[in-house]
């Protein structure tokens, strides 16, 4: 997870990871996270779009050129997402966008399903 | 807000500062606009706080704050800000947002159980820095121990009395001041074992502290998972669930009452009415603790026990007496006759619960150890020795300091001579009973041989144990032993871990040293290790005043080796108190100072010292963390005249401390 918030850090981190069984590793900015992605190589990244500096669609970008994140599945962590900014965001290439705010106990459900990972 | 599980809670209580901070900035935007002053980058900053203000929040399942937020993102997003005609209704919106925020806050206030963790608070943490409470309640999580955060003193009163945690985690800095939070330990500690948290900064009188039952007196600073350890240790050793007690009492009500009580508690209780048919239910029952009623037909509770006492089988199990009478006389005769403790009637539940809980806790911490003396009912010295190293590990990981005394009987063999021995064993089995119950929980008390007693004591200093064993020595001049025929006094020797001896030997060498003193200075009197008959100040080329253990006996070490004679003092108000006195305990013509001590820091030690005249005859070097220039800045305004940066280099070290001194 990527977003400067710590507060959806700490959430996200209590909704999938501990005793949910998956590994959560958080960074506060788009710069941190891509390098934390090129050590951890995660199964996906939750990336926010409204993030100072380095931005949601700037870190997916550095995250698609570099080899080792090129292929890791990214959904979208954002608030109020329209339509129109969902196409924008299908367009760059995201798995999905997971709108804020976000039911925490059901977090792990909709990544999976956005994923189409098993459940 | 209510509907939140508990681990969001959590994360509220320790975000929430941020919260209203960026609450604070969509307001402050507001206000510009009013006055017609907004700028574009605080229109664009708060625009973008709204907007993770609205994500946020609702994810915690504040739905109407979220939506508040999303509003007032709509409104400041346009550039130029939003029209005046809609600013009063988007400051009501404001208001309402942290209005909202506001009474989550409230219920956060206290934060509940966490999932999963079924049935009643085991642990109630008391404490108003809610990213600590936040963080102990997580570390409870980890251990699935079931636990709950209060912020304040008036709802945690309410809280015991709804659903009665097993024991308080309490915060000394809660509240306006400490009395408040004395007051409030000094009633709850007589319900159920309440430990204590207290900061560096904190100015708390640690015997005041023991006098009003605190327990386990922990540092702030120490890591939530230990501090949680130590809870789950504590009751572990107060767990009173499952314990047989026999009851005994000619009054049905009494033994009604108790039954329910205990029962209640996950107690299995026996009773009997008639003491005629005391030794067949004893012998059916098997208890692990009697509690005996004081006046019965027939056979008094105190001939009971007193026979109980003289039956190999029964002498070590914990008596205690149920009384309505609290005169020192009978008091002398509950001792006497070989009681533990006794409660006086009428009495309430949580208090019987207490008291069972502290007298099964002292014999639960003995008999993992084994044998106790069977005369005084204490733990010998082979088996107590190990637990004072533990007391001494536990100091050194909870950086505390801890305290060793060495107790005399003045003129035993005078008594033996003139009571015999029954006067003599009198006095032991009373004072060994009156000595475990004046000490409390973690204290160690035990019988060294002949009529030295030794007492170990957590948390305090040699000046707080000075003042605290003054009180036991005075209770023990009032008491009149052997059924009234016996006074005496005693006499006694303390020592400091480390500042006196790094480990038990020396510790008790220092003790007796003192003890030594004492008598020679007149017996019935408590003398402080290091201070000998009219003797002048300690000297030492080097007085070391560092709190971590480690770094303190490494300075030692190198100093020692290097042909210096050192003083190490683990605690700044120990510091001020022996280098600053008018009459110094201690004279060094160099200080090693720590920035970062207990109870006051280096840089006040070393202010006070200067207030007093100190340093013209006293060299300070100070030991700071690195890249503090700040604390560099301010240790040399007053008045040091060097720093070294920790993690620092001994040769390095050496070479200052040589310069210093030969300047």
């Amino acid at each position: 997870v990527i977003d400067d918030s710590a507060l959806i850090r700490d959430v996200v981190g209590h909704g999938l990871g501990d005793d949910r069984g998956w590994k959560v590793r958080a960074a506060h900015s788009g710069a941190e996270g891509v390098e934390l992605a090129v050590g951890e190589r995660p199964d996906a990244i939750l990336l926010d779009v409204e993030m100072p500096a380095l931005d949601g669609p700037a870190t997916l970008a550095c995250l698609r050129a570099r080899g080792a994140t090129r292929e890791i599945p990214v959904l979208f962590l954002t608030g109020h997402a329209s339509d129109a900014e969902r196409r924008r965001f299908a367009a760059l290439g995201v798995a999905g966008v997971i709108a804020k705010p976000f039911d925490p106990a059901s977090l792990r459900t909709q990544i999976v399903e956005l994923l189409g990972w098993a459940p | 807000v209510s509907t939140v599980p508990a681990t969001l809670q959590a994360i509220w209580l320790d975000s929430r500062t941020d919260v209203f901070a960026q609450v604070d900035a969509v307001t402050d935007a507001l206000t510009d606009a009013l006055t017609g002053s907004l700028a574009e980058t605080v229109r664009a900053d708060a625009t973008r706080e709204a907007h993770k203000l609205s994500g946020s929040v609702g994810t915690l399942g504040f739905t109407v704050a979220s939506q508040h937020a999303r509003a007032l993102e709509l409104a400041l997003e346009t550039p130029g800000g939003p029209a005046p005609r809609d600013l009063p209704r988007l400051a009501e919106i404001a208001i309402a947002l942290r209005r909202e925020l506001e009474a989550g806050l409230g219920d956060a206030a206290t934060i509940t159980a966490q999932p999963g963790l079924d049935g009643p608070p085991v642990l109630m943490i008391i404490d108003d820095d809610p990213r600590r409470g936040a963080s102990l309640l997580a570390a409870a999580a980890a251990r699935r121990l079931c636990a709950l955060v209060t912020t304040d003193l008036l709802s945690a009163r309410r809280l015991i009395a709804q659903d009665p945690p097993e024991i308080l985690l309490l915060s000394l800095s809660i509240g306006a001041d400490t009395d408040a939070a004395m007051s409030f330990l000094d009633e709850a500690s007589a319900q159920r074992p309440v430990m204590v948290l207290a900061g560096a900064d904190l100015q708390v009188d640690r015997v005041d502290v023991a006098r009003c039952g605190g327990r386990g007196f922990l540092a702030c600073s120490l890591e939530p998972a230990e501090t949680i350890a130590a809870a789950i240790d504590l009751r572990e050793r107060v767990r009173v669930r499952g314990t047989r007690i026999l009851a005994v009492d000619d009054d049905p009500v009494v033994l009604a009452m108790l039954q329910a009580v205990l029962a209640d508690a996950g107690l299995s209780i026996a009773t009997c009415e008639d003491p005629g048919r005391f030794w067949e239910r004893l012998e059916e029952v098997s208890p692990d603790l009697v509690l005996l009623d004081f006046d019965m037909p027939e056979i008094s509770g105190p001939q009971l026990c007193r026979a109980m006492r003289n039956d190999s089988r029964w002498a070590a199990l914990p008596v205690i007496f149920l009384t309505s009478r609290s005169d020192a006389a009978s008091v002398q005769t509950v001792f006497g006759a070989g009681a533990d403790d006794y409660l006086t009637k009428p009495f309430v539940g949580p208090e019987v619960l207490a008291r069972i809980a502290s007298r099964l806790e002292r014999v639960r911490l003995y008999s993992a150890l084994a044998d106790t003396d069977a005369l005084s009912g204490l733990p010998n010295r082979r088996k107590s020795v190990q637990t004072l190293q533990m007391l001494l590990r536990m100091a050194d990981r909870q950086q505390q300091p801890a305290s060793v005394a060495v107790l005399d009987v003045d003129r035993f063999k005078s008594i033996n001579d003139t009571h015999g021995h029954a006067g003599g064993d009198a006095v032991l089995r009373e004072l060994g009973a009156m000595i475990s119950q004046f000490f409390r929980g973690e204290d160690v008390v035990a019988r060294w041989g002949g009529d030295e007693l030794v007492v170990g004591m957590y948390a305090m200093t040699e000046a707080d144990a000075r003042r605290r064993l003054g009180e036991f020595i005075e209770d023990v001049r009032e008491h009149r032993f052997h059924d009234g025929r016996i006074a005496l006094t005693l006499s006694i020797g303390v020592a400091q871990y480390p500042t006196h001896g790094t480990d038990l030997e020396k510790l008790c060498h220092a003790a007796d040293a003192a003890l030594y003193v004492a008598k020679a200075q007149g017996h019935d009197r408590v003398v402080g290790a290091g201070r000998g008959p009219g003797d002048g100040p300690q000297l030492a080329d080097v007085a070391i005043v560092e709190d971590d253990p480690l770094l303190g006996r490494l300075l030692e070490h190198a100093l020692q080796t290097r042909g210096y004679r050192t003083h190490w003092i683990t605690d700044g108000a120990v510091a001020v108190a022996d280098l600053g006195a008018p009459e110094p305990k201690l004279l060094a013509p160099l200080l090693l100072l720590d920035w970062d001590l207990p109870s006051v820091d280096g840089l006040r030690v070393l202010r006070t010292l200067r207030e007093r005249g100190v340093l013209e005859r006293m060299q300070v070097i100070m030991l700071t963390a690195r890249g503090a220039e700040g604390e560099v800045l301010a240790a040399l305004e007053s008045g040091a005249i060097d720093h070294v940066t920790k993690p620092f280099s001994v040769p390095v070290l050496m070479q200052r401390v040589r310069r210093a001194l030969d300047r």
